[in-house]
């Protein structure tokens, strides 16, 4: 169960990208939040809203333009060679696409063992068991040993890169999209897999999607993003009950339920117009443009994250 | 029933030969399509929904595949139809919108001439006239500014916008069906939101038949009337949208509704799963293709395949556990009861 340890920091995160003379995509502007032990921390927001580039610069695969991330101690954009190697062992990932994240010239074992290789964990025969092993846990046999991912259904892949992962025994494990390439039925599987790992490895997780109802399934707490800002974070189940932010309501009520008679009566909150782009983002709050509630204040000033309740942040001048 | 039926399949087959064997992507789909409907087929990929579509149109390759059954429209059946005669219903008296925005639309043509193109050779007007009817359905599918977004090219606009181009030019010609491939898969949740919104608007006031295809219950739930769920290659369950979601008959629909987390459930209720995955068409099983997944499977299930049991007004289920002599015990009660009717 989470407790109170942190595991992830990260402070004031920025992550700009130039395209171009005078031209910046502020991907993630200014983000912070903390990731505790044991807990899966959710990351929602429509496509272009940073949450992938926040993922990536949190495992260090990415330079930061400003800020840092602190995980257990370690600065990861200042790692010496040997803490390199104890981070990239401690924190791993799973990739959206199980399509094109498996080398499609290496056979599973080789997959799955190369981490195992690097960080010297076991060898040979026991190596060998070892990877037996990660497939069994992740529902697939020894007899997939030795085959290619081409070989394989996308859920089987997504299982693969959760084994790859999984492989060099890390404490924290970023879930970009695991589930958005599979159909259906194969994402429950995974959706039960990954919850059942959680347990029983005590891995912390964030996990990061697009699908709200997912993400709100498998998290304990859940943040939204915006045009690269961190808008609302709270609990899963306060996310749902009593979403503050405009954007998060809007974002809720926007998700079809399958259930044609609530479907049918149900009032749509509707947003204006479409995201505007994160390439030199307006002044004040990103989402003035759609809000339905704007205000003069919130065109000039951007809010910031703040405590409106317990365990409760939102970044909107109204909800106070 | 039957008021104004504008579409039907009956019994229709589609295969592939490749280099693996005869794929048998469609084995017998029969429905009919009503004025002013929304009708939905549901299911996971590779189940044969878009090849349904696509044999609808017309638009599978004629070599190496084989088409069956029929395709009533307007009494005549349209899989005779040469490539001639069907290009004068393509567009006219059908259209499609495709799964992907992004690439459905031609690269190399200003948004303004994809939607004019269609509209001059239906409609015989002059570029002029077809212009500045592109220009109206660009406005009817609420893109702002739309005398410049005429001039400009696919990739200066972002997803939403692009499907709705999609959609403009799939209605130029005021289409009697419009047969909608996933019109959402590929966008965000609001703007999918905007987008189904928009359909059912046009629907409305145009009174057109539209065919839906989707892997989103939620998304059946908000904008059709009646739905099919297909599963390798056949409908399993077909009923109004009511009776199938709050009374879901067949093992596959069910679990197919389960297996999705609600906004409302949390980790400490489990997730419904279905165990294994879909069967590989080229050898599809002999008897019901759910089988080897269903938790319910019997004996008979796996040797014959199932006929269709009415459970209701338009229900109709195709599974053994309707038949009086099934074994019912550990079935969930939604299930069960209905085998209990029919057994009456």
């Amino acid at each position: 169960m989470p407790g109170n340890e942190v595991l992830v920091k990260v402070k004031g995160l920025k992550k700009y990208f130039q395209a171009g003379r005078r031209r910046v995509v502020k991907a993630v502007d200014d983000v912070s939040f903390r990731i505790y032990r044991g807990e899966t921390l959710g990351l929602v927001g429509e496509s272009g809203c940073g949450k992938t580039t926040c993922g990536k610069a949190i495992l260090g695969l990415l330079s930061l333009t400003e800020g840092e991330v602190v995980f257990d101690g370690m600065k990861v954009h200042r790692l010496e060679p040997s803490e390199r190697k104890e981070f990239t062992k401690r924190a791993q990932i799973v990739y959206q696409d199980p399509y094109s994240s498996l080398n499609p010239r290496m056979t599973v074992k080789d997959i799955i063992g190369e981490g195992i290789d690097v960080h010297r964990l076991y060898r040979g025969k026991e190596q060998e068991e070892r990877v037996c092993e990660l497939l069994h846990t992740v529902g697939l046999n020894r007899e997939h040993i030795n085959r290619f991912p081409h070989e394989f259904s996308g859920g089987q892949r997504q299982r693969i890169g959760i084994a790859r992962a999984l492989a060099v025994e890390p404490d924290f494990v970023v879930c970009d999209e695991p589930m958005s390439a599979l159909d259906v039925s194969i994402q429950a599987q995974i959706t039960k897999l990954l919850l059942r790992l959680q347990r029983e490895e005590n891995l912390t997780y964030l996990f990061i999607s697009h699908n709200l109802a997912m993400v709100k399934y498998v998290s304990d707490r859940v943040g939204v993003m915006y045009l690269g800002k961190l808008v609302e974070l709270t609990t899963s189940e306060e996310l749902y009950r009593n979403p503050l932010h405009p954007y998060t309501q809007a974002l809720l009520s926007a998700i079809p339920v399958a259930d044609p008679d609530e479907e049918r009566s149900k009032e749509r909150v509707v947003m204006k117009g479409e995201i505007p782009s994160a390439i030199n983002p307006p002044a004040g709050c990103r989402f003035a443009s759609r809000c339905r509630f704007v205000t003069q204040v919130c065109r000039e000033d951007e809010p910031a994250l703040s405590e409106v309740g317990r365990e409760h942040l939102v970044a909107c001048h109204l909800a106070k | 029933m039957r008021n104004g039926q504008m579409l039907n399949t009956k019994d229709l087959f589609v295969s592939f030969k490749t280099y693996a064997g005869i794929v048998q992507a469609v084995r017998g789909v029969s429905f009919e399509l009503e004025k002013g409907e929304t009708l939905a087929l549901v299911g996971e990929s590779g189940c044969g929904k878009t090849v349904t579509a696509k044999a609808l149109m017309g638009l599978l390759p004629n070599e190496q595949v084989e088409i069956g059954g029929e395709v009533g429209f307007h009494g005549e059946n349209l899989l005779e139809y040469g490539e001639d005669e069907m290009t004068k219903i393509r567009g006219k008296h059908i259209s499609m919108i495709f799964q992907d925005p992004m690439t459905a639309l031609n690269p190399t043509m200003r948004i303004g001439d994809q939607i004019a193109e269609s509209i001059i050779i239906h409609e015989q007007k002059t570029h002029a006239e077809a212009r500045a009817e592109a220009l109206e359905m660009l406005e009817l599918v609420k893109i702002a500014n739309a005398k410049e977004r005429m001039n400009q090219y696919p990739f200066e606009m972002s997803g939403g916008m692009r499907q709705r181009v999609m959609i403009a030019l799939a209605l130029a010609c005021n289409p009697e069906i419009l047969i909608a491939d996933e019109p959402t898969t590929a966008l965000d949740v609001t703007i999918q939101a905007e987008i189904l919104e928009l359909i059912m608007q046009l629907q409305r006031e145009r009174d057109m038949g539209v065919i839906l295809i989707t892997h989103d219950m939620g998304v059946v739930a908000s904008i059709s009337e009646r739905i099919h769920v297909m599963y390798a290659g056949k409908i399993v369950e077909e009923g109004s949208v009511r009776e199938v979601f709050y009374g879901p008959k067949h093992p596959y629909t069910f679990a197919l509704m389960k297996s999705v987390p609600e906004l409302s459930s949390t980790k400490q209720e489990p997730l419904y799963s279905i165990v294994g995955t879909p069967p590989d068409l080229i050898n599809p099983p002999q008897g019901c293709p759910f089988a080897p997944r269903c938790e319910f499977a019997m004996k008979i299930c796996k040797l014959e395949p199932p006929a269709g049991v009415s459970c209701g007004e338009t229900q109709r289920s195709y599974c053994w556990l309707h038949h009086p002599d099934a074994d019912i015990t550990g079935v969930p009660e939604v299930l069960q009861g209905r085998s209990e009717a029919h057994a009456r």
